[in-house]
């Protein structure tokens, strides 16, 4: 059973998610290189996305499309080239005080700018669902109340309305990763990432989630990254897919060329290992 | 500051003091924590009764307690030993009692398919719980049995206060005497301590780095 | 245990009672100093300044290592011939306050590494810095693990102050020894001071082992 059946009867109407406008913002790799000792992740990596643009990565594992993610966030340093996030960039680490000083700057700068949803979900788990959601509003200077009513706003819009004053413990898997949805839209970011967010769900609970995703990326103009393994999926939602392998891009194209006529044999060869397995 | 000879060899003496008494309370409570250990996670209810007392008692009081209990209580009772051999062996009891705790945990920490495994292939005692269950054990406790071996070589400085001849005795006797100054005397023994309990850490270091490398890597979850 | 040995434990005990209620302020109030001192040395322990992270672990190594006795040594004897001259009360908290800073300062550590990396992660994807980050959502979430850990460390404390009896402090082992000297009684007195720091230390062993298992995980 394939995502889109999953997803069968649903338009972008049944699923509006308004974020406040945010306006998407542009990502750029540019020769970005990332090791860690002899094994290299990324390989200088070029690519640039456009603002507004729903792109899906896609690969086995180990080829690198986690980390394209993690290094855009920071959370892998990259050894060589820039990312650039809207107006920010993300620069190797090194250098003197000043220029590291500076960097730091930056990251934060595009930190701001970016929503991240993981696979293991990340909710705080000493704070209601909430609470969850407005921690980082508030953090960023929004007072009480209207962090609530932005977050019970958000909430209802995930489906999640009356689960305000839950713990996380208390949440399903699905509805775990609907409230780390809500949470990443309160920052109002301009590029949304999302890691594999659905390789954690029980499959009843998948369908959700991607009916969410696909409301965002019909209804907001935000960038959108998804690495995922849900092929059907990319397939709807993406108007890009990129397929990586040993930390290079392989192939990139329509979703239509790279599902339906794909190019490199790499490629065919990734799509024929998923149907053998029965995915 | 000058030491005569004698005096010297007074603190050497002192030290070797120190650390055989250390050493051999060590090698005695290591084992006696163990064999507590799992004789607390075996089925025989009196004897996991019996061995609690035991871990009970020696843990909610402090050695220095037992030590004097040991040193002037008992010889009403007709037992009468060799104070350094009383003192070792009420460390070797103290630390026993907090190895037999530590050996528990861990013993419980491994996971309990590693006995069912054991049980579908019919392995007796012995090899279930000395040759499975006890190596993982090991690999668990190391880390704070290595802290009760640094306690105890701490407590035999308590061996002082029963008029045992350790290190901490006589430093401070020949300061009392004026032999040496307050400095030498004081910050002498405090650096003799951290030096002894450096091959204490070392060992301990090395136990966990040979665990390490026939157990392999941390257990799959 | 015959009627006389009786008689005479009930006019020692409210001498012992009155040192057990030293040890346990004692007790008290240089765990709250080591809970306060505690906290910097773990923080230096995981700041990214080498040498903060140096000086911290020698700290804990110098502390730890060496027995409660040398260090009260050091604090009563060793500065007394330097002419400071501390009360025997203000020498033992600052020995037993110490010492027991490392022990602390081991278990914020602890519980410290045991917040989930995720956890770290999914705060800076909502835009949050470091301290408030720490305090707001690594801080709450260790501190239940760390409860046990300090409550042991507590009890550990309780008995250690036994030493304390050295720089003349009449805490509950001081006092009894006292009375031993004095009355030869050593069978009745040194069983009672058993039995006294058992009255203390098993039911709070017993509730630390409740709290242990109560404190499920948050998830």
């Amino acid at each position: 059973m394939g995502a889109c059946d999953r997803l069968a009867g649903t338009t972008a109407r049944d699923v509006q998610l308004s974020t406040e406008p945010s306006k998407g913002a542009a990502v750029g790799f540019e020769g970005v290189t990332k090791a860690y000792g002899d094994h290299v992740v990324l390989d200088n990596l070029t690519l640039h996305i456009e603002a507004g643009e729903c792109v899906a990565i896609i690969g086995p594992s180990g080829s690198g499309k986690t980390t394209v993610l993690r290094c855009m966030v920071g959370f892998a340093p990259i050894d060589d080239g820039k990312i650039h996030v809207g107006s920010a960039t993300v620069v190797p680490v090194s250098g003197s005080r000043s220029e590291r000083k500076l960097a730091r700057e930056q990251l934060r700068s595009v930190r701001s700018q970016l929503g991240m949803v993981f696979q293991q979900f990340n909710l705080f788990p000493h704070l209601t669902a909430l609470n969850n959601v407005t921690l980082g509003p508030r953090q960023a200077g929004l007072a009480r109340e209207p962090a609530e009513d932005l977050a019970q706003q958000l909430l209802s819009q995930v489906g999640l309305a009356e689960k305000g004053s839950s713990y996380p413990r208390q949440l399903s898997g699905g509805q775990q990763q609907r409230v780390a949805i809500a949470r990443a839209l309160a920052m109002q970011p301009s590029v949304m990432l999302f890691d594999e967010v659905t390789s954690a769900l029980d499959p009843e609970m998948v369908g959700d989630i991607l009916r969410l995703i696909r409301g965002l990326t019909e209804t907001s103009a935000m960038t959108i990254l998804l690495v995922t393994h849900e092929m059907e999926f990319a397939e709807l939602v993406a108007d890009r897919v990129i397929f990586m392998e040993g930390g290079v891009i392989v192939e990139q194209g329509p979703p239509e060329q790279i599902f339906n006529s794909p190019q490199e044999k790499r490629t065919i060869q990734f799509l024929r290992s998923l149907k053998d397995k029965g995915g | 500051m000058e030491l005569t000879q004698l005096e010297f060899q007074t603190i050497l003496t002192s030290v070797a003091t120190t650390v055989i008494a250390a050493v051999v309370a060590t090698l005695l409570a290591l084992p006696i924590g163990i064999a507590c250990g799992m004789a607390r996670v075996s089925r025989f209810k009196a004897l996991r009764f019996v061995i609690g007392l035991y871990v009970e008692v020696f843990r909610g009081t402090s050695a220095l307690v037992q030590l004097f209990f040991a040193i002037f209580v008992l010889p009403s009772f007709g037992i009468t030993l060799d104070p350094l051999l009383t003192g070792t062996a009420v460390l070797a009891l103290n630390g026993g009692s907090y190895a037999a705790e530590i050996a528990r945990g861990a013993l419980k920490a491994v996971p309990i398919g590693q006995v069912e495994a054991a049980q579908t292939l019919n392995l007796g005692w012995w090899t279930t719980n000395i040759g499975i269950v006890l190596p993982q054990a090991w690999r668990i406790m190391i880390p704070s049995l290595g802290n009760v071996a640094i306690d105890i070589l701490k407590a035999t400085s308590l061996l002082s206060l029963v008029a045992i001849p350790e290190v901490a005795l006589t430093m401070s006797n020949l300061n009392m005497n004026g032999s040496i100054d307050s400095a030498t005397a004081y910050v002498g023994l405090f650096l003799v301590y951290l030096i002894l309990s450096l091959p204490v850490v070392a060992v301990f270091a090395w136990f966990e780095r040979r665990s390490a490398r026939t157990l392999g890597r941390a257990e799959a979850r | 245990m015959s009627g006389d040995d009786f008689s005479y434990l009930v006019s020692a005990l409210p001498f012992l009672l009155r040192g057990l209620v030293l040890t346990v302020q004692v007790t008290f109030v240089s765990f709250a100093i080591a809970l306060v001192v505690g906290l910097p040395v773990f923080l230096g322990s995981v700041s990214g300044n080498k040498l903060i992270r140096s000086v911290s672990r020698a700290y804990v190594t110098a502390v730890r290592n060496t027995p409660l006795l040398a260090q009260l040594y050091l604090y009563f004897f060793l500065l007394a011939s330097y002419g400071i001259l501390l009360p025997p009360l203000v020498a033992g908290i600052l020995a037993l306050s110490t010492q027991f800073s490392a022990y602390v300062a081991e278990a914020y550590r602890g519980a410290y590494e045991s917040v989930p990396a995720g956890q770290w992660e999914a705060a800076i994807s909502v835009g949050l810095r470091r301290w408030p980050t720490l305090f707001l959502v690594a801080g709450p979430q260790a501190l239940r693990p760390a409860l046990p850990v300090l409550a042991n460390i507590l009890i550990q404390m309780l008995k250690d102050s036994s030493v304390l009896s050295v720089i003349t402090l009449t805490e509950v082992f001081g006092a009894t020894k006292e009375l031993a000297n004095q009355s030869f009684q050593y069978t009745i007195l040194y069983l009672t001071l058993g039995l006294l720091y058992l009255a203390v230390s098993y039911p709070w062993g017993r509730a630390t082992a409740w709290l242990e298992r109560r404190l499920g995980t948050f998830n």
